[in-house]
């Protein structure tokens, strides 16, 4: 057939011109190398084995046969297509479910994330109600840590038993109270009066507990002849109640005097252990030896006693130490006053130490001059006298001494009468006037009108300040009486000079012109006056 | 020694020393050697846990009148007393009236303890009162000094335990110049 085609062309194209339509349509065939179009030649082979034999049957059939074929393809492809189509459906029916749970999903989700909400808004809420009441509890415990006690501090002021002992922990918690209640303050300034009183009140109470424990306490403490150390600060602490702290020194003081005046016994009857050294009783034959051991033993006991007193007030601050120890080791130091009183009594008192001392101070005036000597003696006479006065069966010893006083007296008088009539200008005068000599006496040169005069001048001065003219060794006298003697005795003496001197100037035989001029005083009022 | 003022009478000091750990404080009555002084002195010997008996070395008097104070020591104190013997002013070696021989060999035949000490340079004064402390320490250690009988010159220090109060009698017996 291709033979024929290619005939035709080549004579058409001999003929006709090569714009013909159909002509150039079958050059285009013509041009077109099948032997290079592989689909044509695929679809050619094809179709080559449709058939075994090139029949007309056969090629009548071609075109029925192809189209069958195609047919059958496309049925096949249908079935195949229709397959496939199935398996998408089913992919689309697992999709549509798969989307399905995820909606219902997302739903459930929505639903507990609003839920959620919710609680964690609660969350918050709580958290912040536990940090308020967590601060709310620090606030507390600080409150409490600040002014209030521990169970065990209190249990350490009020003690576990009556017995407990007092520790140094306790003083620690008896200086917390203290604190605390300083501290309420705060507690009062920033408005909490309730508070503050309540927690006042129970430090009170707290503190009345435990220091009447440390009061009972210091009381066994006291009795114990190796107190505690704490002891001195015990004391320290009571001072706050005086009443309990006197009641504490008191019992210091009673014990004390018991062992005190027990050991001086036991020196007094026992001696040293195994009777050395020798009881001091057994020297009672020989007073000073007896009276010194005893003065001795008191002597060397107070020390201690003095240091113990020192140790126990060494940490009050509120009182005078050195005088509350002072009088705490003189009360306890008075209780030996009477056994060594009743024992030097029967000793000795009076013929033993009065000689000897007389003798003694007798001794010692003997560097002094005669005024001194006097005021000296007297003064030590009349302490003596004095004191003796005070005991019986002296009688004998206060006379002796009461004539040694007279005799210094005298002295004393005669120094002071002396001095005094020179003073007043008396004393040349006083010879001629004891005795007038025959002459008349304003002839004598110290009897002069002149000399009288002056006299009378001084005396008046004297009459106005009698004091004046007395010996300055006279006021150191112990004695008023003495002073009075003294004064008395001088004014008298002045007197009769007076009296005498009077009589000599108004008698005519001893030629005084005019003499109620140059004595004008009566002798009465001269007197009366010196009195 | 010549400014070094005498006792009179009785003269009273503390001092705290201390002895294996323990504090001890010595009560120290220093009495006049003095004749004249010696009826009051005797009397302080009672309730004395030790006395230190003291001589001056250039001076032989003081050193004869030894066995006349250790008479009264020995009578009027309790046997326990530690009795020292105390050769003073050692320092004046040259004008030695007493050599340290003889005075050990007085106070070894008598139990005395004994040194040379001298008050002006302070030689061997302090060891005297520990010496002395030390051995009525050890005397009441091993028992020979009971705290508890009455004049035993020795007492714990009350309110302060662990201390003890020694009394110690110095009888210096001329020129005393004893601490």
């Amino acid at each position: 057939m291709g033979g024929d085609t290619q005939a035709g062309a080549e004579n058409a194209s001999e003929e006709r011109p090569q714009n013909n339509p159909l002509s150039r349509k079958i050059n285009k065939i013509l041009e077109t190398r099948l032997e290079n179009d592989k689909d044509t030649l695929d679809a050619l082979k094809e179709l080559s084995t449709f058939f075994t034999e090139n029949t007309l049957r056969s090629r009548r059939n071609l075109r029925g046969e192809i189209e069958k074929r195609s047919v059958g393809i496309s049925e096949e492809f249908v079935t195949a297509l229709r397959e496939v189509k199935e398996a998408v459906d089913g992919i689309y029916t697992e999709v549509s479910s798969m989307n399905e749970v995820c909606v219902d999903m997302k739903r459930r989700l929505q639903a507990t994330k609003s839920e959620t909400r919710h609680l964690i808004h609660q969350t918050n809420s709580l958290q912040n109600q536990s940090q308020k009441l967590r601060m709310q509890e620090e606030v507390a415990l600080a409150f409490v840590k600040t002014f209030q006690l521990t169970p065990e501090e209190v249990l350490i002021i009020k003690g576990s038993s009556r017995e407990a002992p007092i520790t140094q922990e306790f003083f620690t918690v008896l200086d917390k109270t203290q604190k605390i209640r300083n501290n309420t303050k705060f507690l009062l300034q920033t408005g909490h009066q309730k508070t503050a009183l309540d927690v006042m009140e129970q430090m009170n109470v707290c503190r009345e507990a435990g220091l009447e424990r440390l009061y009972r306490w210091c009381q066994s403490q006291c009795r114990s002849p190796d107190p505690s150390p704490l002891l001195t600060q015990a004391l320290a602490a009571l001072q706050e109640r005086p009443v309990l702290f006197n009641l504490v020194v008191e019992e210091w003081v009673v014990v004390r005097r018991g062992w005190l005046v027990r050991g001086f016994l036991d020196a007094l009857t026992i001696g040293g252990p195994g009777g050395a050294p020798r009881p001091i009783e057994l020297q009672a034959h020989d007073p000073l030896r007896y009276v010194g051991d005893m003065l001795a033993w008191v002597h060397q006991a107070l020390p201690s006693e003095r240091e113990a007193a020192q140790t126990l007030f060494a940490k009050c601050s509120n009182i005078d130490v050195a005088e509350q120890t002072r009088s705490t080791v003189a009360s306890i130091s008075e209780s030996v006053c009477r056994p060594l009183k009743t024992r030097i009594e029967q000793m000795i008192i009076v013929s033993c130490v009065v000689d000897p001392l007389v003798n003694a101070v007798n001794e010692s005036a003997a560097g002094l001059g005669t005024v001194e000597s006097a005021v000296y003696l007297l003064n030590c006479f009349h302490q003596l006298h004095s004191t003796l006065s005070l005991l019986h069966t002296t009688g004998d010893k206060l006379e002796m001494i009461q004539g040694q006083i007279d005799a210094q007296l005298d002295t004393l008088a005669q120094e002071q009468i002396s001095g005094v009539c020179h003073s007043v200008g008396v004393a040349g005068m006083y010879p001629f006037i004891s005795h007038p000599p025959p002459t008349p006496l304003s002839q004598n040169p110290a009897c002069q009108p002149l000399a009288i005069q002056s006299f009378m001048t001084k005396l008046d001065g004297y009459l106005s300040a009698p004091d004046h003219l007395m010996l300055p060794h006279t006021r150191l006298l112990l004695s008023s009486s003495f002073r009075r003697t003294l004064h008395q005795r001088t004014a008298e003496a002045l007197s009769s000079i007076y009296v005498k001197l009077h009589s000599l100037v108004h008698n005519p035989m001893n030629g005084y012109t005019d003499p109620s001029a140059l004595l004008p005083r009566d002798p009465e009022t001269v007197k009366n006056l010196l009195s | 020694m010549a400014d070094c003022p005498h006792t009179i009478g009785v003269e009273f000091g503390t001092r705290i020393i201390e002895v294996a750990g323990q504090k001890i404080k010595l009560q120290i009555w220093d009495t006049a050697g003095q004749e004249r002084f010696r009826a009051v002195t005797r009397s302080y010997y009672r309730g004395a846990a030790g006395a230190l008996m003291v001589y001056d070395i250039t001076r032989r008097s003081t050193y004869n009148h030894l066995s006349s104070w250790l008479t009264d020591a020995r009578n009027l104190t309790n046997p326990n007393t530690v009795i020292f013997l105390i050769g003073n002013k050692a320092d004046l070696d040259a004008q030695r009236d007493v050599t340290y021989e003889e005075a050990k060999q007085f106070a070894e035949e008598n139990g005395l303890m004994f040194v040379e000490a001298s008050a002006k340079t302070g030689e061997n004064v302090e060891e005297a009162f520990l010496e002395t402390a030390k051995k009525i320490y050890q005397n009441i250690q091993d028992g020979s000094l009971d705290l508890n009988a009455a004049e035993s010159g020795v007492q714990h220090k009350p309110t302060q335990p662990g201390r003890t109060n020694l009394n110690s009698d110095s009888q210096p017996n001329r020129d005393n110049c004893s601490c």
